[in-house]
């Protein structure tokens, strides 16, 4: 599907501070978008307001056909969408396992829970266990866990309801070189099965994964292309690349 | 989550333990024991909100005293026999908790904590003023039914054999519930309400359910210590109350299913053997007790064996 | 009949404003829900109680402020501190001290209400029935004791440290305000103002060691619907309330009034979570 995720003219606005600027976005299904741009451009914003944490002021927000905007996150989040928090959130006081089981979970809550639903979804935890690499530490609770850990538990909860648009935001953030490369690997690993986008400051990251790049610069839309044409637009440069790591 | 072994073994033994204990108490205590079983359903009632939900609630003893003149109206106005009786005491905290919980989880942050305290309130001077009804501070004495038409509720034992299968049916509802999938995301509230959101929970909805299932089961209390006691009164609405059970569970353990047990059955033993020797020592010793356990064990008394155990 | 009762309702409602306003500097400043709050109060008019005899009443009160303002910044740098950044365990400290102070009332002064004196034993005649002198005494010293808060808060090296930790508290650090002895103070000033409270209602109600249990629940409500913060939001929402209470006194029962008085704060705290004078933003 080519309009996967798409906004139309979305705007945000906190006060005397624009956001988001009229902006249209789109993203195509399996697609890996990466989402950069200076301090302040809105990205962070963006995502927010995709999984419904933040109500548009103006705009449009389609999520696989649907329109999304103005919909409460858990909503949406069982629409098939799911986010990694920068900073990491989890639960602290339960286990890893527990953790992901929350997410598998996808904000069920019935009150019977036969045999062939838990052996699904101890699968499911398993599954994601391997994927982000947390196998051992799985009876860990999860505020016990080193930060780069916790990271890798924050997009393990992402990924626990098997969605079908994943939102991270600096999934690589304050990670060492080993861990990065874990990372990507993981996030390689969804290439063709989930959709991403990914904001992100780390342009080996983003040049290492995106089949396309948007660029935002105070809210609005600066450039947008494969990760060569990003690199030779001198917009782009001036703006952004320049002051790059 | 499986039920280990250990657990469930433990748990009947206790029960069968409860159901024989009268043969060897006398007649004073059989009765503060079936006492203590009515407290610790009040405490669970805060310890389901608090302990596993995160949501501090000073008003569960508004509940209470709506279960308990929900179970005095129906016996003076109706005939109904006893189990209909126990049952109007539940509906009452149900219905109560549902009106009040509605607009009471929407409050954000501290405030939520004082609009739970203000319910309390309410009731004391409804009950005050309309004391024709609730026989004012004075409360009301009730003459409770005989059980099966024979046993008399002015003897402990009677008392104590018809607490005690509802305790154990409440301690079984409420660690049934939260294993269930719902029970599992109240927990998700308390950790991080946020996340919780994001990962597709209805967190205002969960917030909302716990508080009408507490408010059932303090009424569910209420309703017992009206039929044990034989008195009502607006008065045991009061903040303190529920202090009171606020206490007992953190002394014991919040978000744990021992813990209000441990917590309540401990502080009202120590509660009964100072009143003989130092008065006022009690509630003193309750005090510098809480200021302890908070600075120094914030999870009780079986959040601290738990976590020993496990390291 | 409708002076006496403005009257009651001024007085009442200044008295109830010192709680709140007391409360609001606590909660709004230092975050901490005071459920002991009322607890000052009561030692307050304990404190006044047991040194009238020696220092005259106003000696009493005076000096029962200075000692519940210590002990309040004690309660604070020693319990409270440490528990900083747990907020649900502060609260219920907070019930910790509320127990032992009370308590330690109880055990020394006995379960039953005491009396307290007029002080100046004077009535005066309004229209046709006459009216205690003092309470318009208490309304007047609630009154100078509020604008001498506001003087305080802006004029004085102390108040101006008070606000700006209570606007940002991390630019005020930086600006090299003593944050700890801000919150010390703080939390001084407001068990002050409770049991100023608590010492100039004495002669009028009595001391009893469970004097303070349902104030705090007012002043809570009366506090986060004038809005947390605003100071005079929480006076005008106090002697509202009160003049509400006391005029419905002519027309109902004592009880019914309060509880409907009670009952619209309340509706008011559940739709105005904000405080009834926040601004929306557009």
């Amino acid at each position: 599907m080519d309009q996967f995720l798409k906004t139309h003219q979305l705007s945000k606005y906190f006060g005397g501070v624009t956001a988001v600027n009229q902006l249209d976005f789109t993203v195509a299904q399996n697609e890996i978008r990466a989402v950069i741009g200076p301090n302040g451009a809105g990205k962070t914003t963006l995502l927010r307001l995709i999984i419904g944490e933040l109500t548009p002021s103006t705009g449009k927000i389609t999520f696989n056909g649907q329109r999304i905007d103005g919909l409460p996150s858990h909503k949406i989040a069982r629409m098939g969408m799911a986010k990694a928090f920068q900073i990491p959130q989890i639960f602290p006081n339960l286990s890893v396992y527990d953790n992901l089981w929350a997410a598998a979970q996808n904000g069920e809550t019935k009150l019977w829970a036969g045999r062939a639903w838990r052996k699904q979804m101890h699968e499911r935890v398993e599954t994601v266990l391997g994927q982000i690499g947390l196998i051992e530490s799985a009876h860990v609770e999860a505020g016990d866990l080193a930060h780069g850990d916790q990271k890798r538990l924050e997009i393990g909860l992402a990924l626990g309801n098997v969605p079908k648009l994943l939102l991270l935001d600096e999934p690589t953030a304050g990670l060492s070189q080993n861990e990065t490369d874990a990372i990507m690997q993981l996030i390689e690993s969804l290439r063709g099965q989930v959709t991403v986008i990914m904001v992100e400051h780390d342009m080996r990251v983003v040049m290492g994964l995106a089949d396309t790049i948007t660029v935002l610069h105070f809210g609005e839309l600066l450039a947008q292309g494969t990760p060569d044409e990003i690199r030779a637009d001198p917009n782009v440069r001036e703006v952004y690349l320049s002051r790059a790591s | 989550m499986n039920l280990s072994w250990w657990r469930v073994g433990g748990a009947v033994f206790g029960a069968i333990g409860l159901a024989l204990l009268p043969y060897v108490l006398p007649q004073f205590w059989i009765f503060f024991v079936a006492q203590i079983m009515v407290w610790i359903i009040l405490a669970q009632s805060f310890n389901l909100l608090f302990g596993y939900t995160g949501l501090l609630s000073l008003g569960q003893s508004a509940y209470f005293t709506l279960g308990a003149y929900g179970l005095a109206l129906l016996l003076r106005h109706a005939e109904l026999g006893l189990p209909l009786l126990l049952i109007g005491g539940v509906l009452a905290g149900l219905i109560g908790a549902a009106i009040i919980g509605y607009l009471a989880v929407r409050v954000q942050g501290h405030g939520f904590i004082i609009v739970t305290a203000v319910p309390t309130v309410l009731l004391i001077l409804l009950g005050q003023d309309q004391s024709w009804l609730t026989g004012g501070d004075n409360g009301i004495n009730l003459t409770p039914p005989k059980l099966f038409g024979l046993y008399s509720f002015f003897k402990p034992l009677t008392s104590y054999y018809v607490v005690l299968p509802f305790f154990l049916l409440m301690m079984i509802f409420i660690a049934w519930l939260i294993r269930t999938p719902l029970g599992q995301a109240f927990r998700l509230v308390r950790e991080n309400e946020e996340r919780a959101s994001i990962l597709g929970y209805n967190v205002l909805r969960l917030k909302y359910i716990a508080f009408v299932i507490a408010g059932g089961i303090a009424g569910l209390a209420g309703a017992l210590d009206a039929l044990i006691t034989a008195y009502v009164v607006p008065n045991s609405a009061s903040w303190t109350i529920s202090a009171d059970a606020i206490i007992w569970t953190l002394v014991g353990g919040a978000g744990t299913l021992l813990g209000p047990i441990v917590g309540t059955a401990l502080l009202l033993l120590l509660r009964e053997f100072l009143s003989d020797i130092w008065a006022y020592g009690y509630p003193l010793l309750l005090g510098i007790t809480l200021l302890l356990i908070v600075r120094f064990a914030p999870n009780g008394i079986i959040g601290e064996l738990k976590s020993w155990t496990s390291s | 009949m409708i002076l006496p009762a403005l009257l009651n309702g001024f007085v009442w409602g200044w008295i109830t404003a010192l709680v709140a306003l007391g409360l609001n500097l606590i909660y709004g400043i230092l975050g901490i829900v005071n459920v002991a709050h009322g607890t000052y109060y009561m030692l307050g008019a304990v404190f006044a109680l047991v040194l009238q005899p020696y220092l005259g009443f106003w000696g009493a009160v005076a000096v029962s402020v200075l000692l519940v303002a210590l002990i309040g910044a004690l309660s604070e740098r020693i319990v409270l501190r440490p528990l900083f950044e747990q907020p649900t365990m502060t609260i219920l400290a907070t019930f910790g001290i509320l127990l032992t102070f009370e308590q330690a009332v109880a055990l020394t002064f006995g379960l039953s209400s005491r009396s307290m004196a007029d002080p100046l034993g004077a009535r005066f005649e309004l229209g046709s029935t006459i009216y205690p002198t003092y309470r318009l005494v208490v309304a007047l010293c609630a009154i100078l004791s509020v604008v001498g808060l506001e003087l305080f808060l802006k004029r004085s090296r102390w108040g101006t440290w008070i606000r700006a930790v209570s606007q940002n508290r991390e630019l005020a650090a930086v600006q090299g305000v003593p944050a700890p002895l801000v919150y010390s103070l703080t939390f001084a000033l407001g068990t002050g103002l409770a049991a100023l409270a608590g010492g100039l209602t004495a002669p009028i109600i009595g001391v009893h060691y469970l004097m303070g249990v349902d104030i705090v629940i007012l002043a809570f409500v009366v506090v986060i619907v004038g809005g947390v913060g605003n100071l005079w939001g929480s006076v005008v929402v106090a002697i509202g309330a009160a003049e509400v209470e006391n005029l419905l006194t002519l027309v109902t029962r004592p009880t019914a009034a309060r509880m409907i008085t009670f009952l619209i704060l309340a509706l008011l705290l559940v739709y105005r979570p904000n405080g009834i004078f926040e601004r929306r933003k557009a």
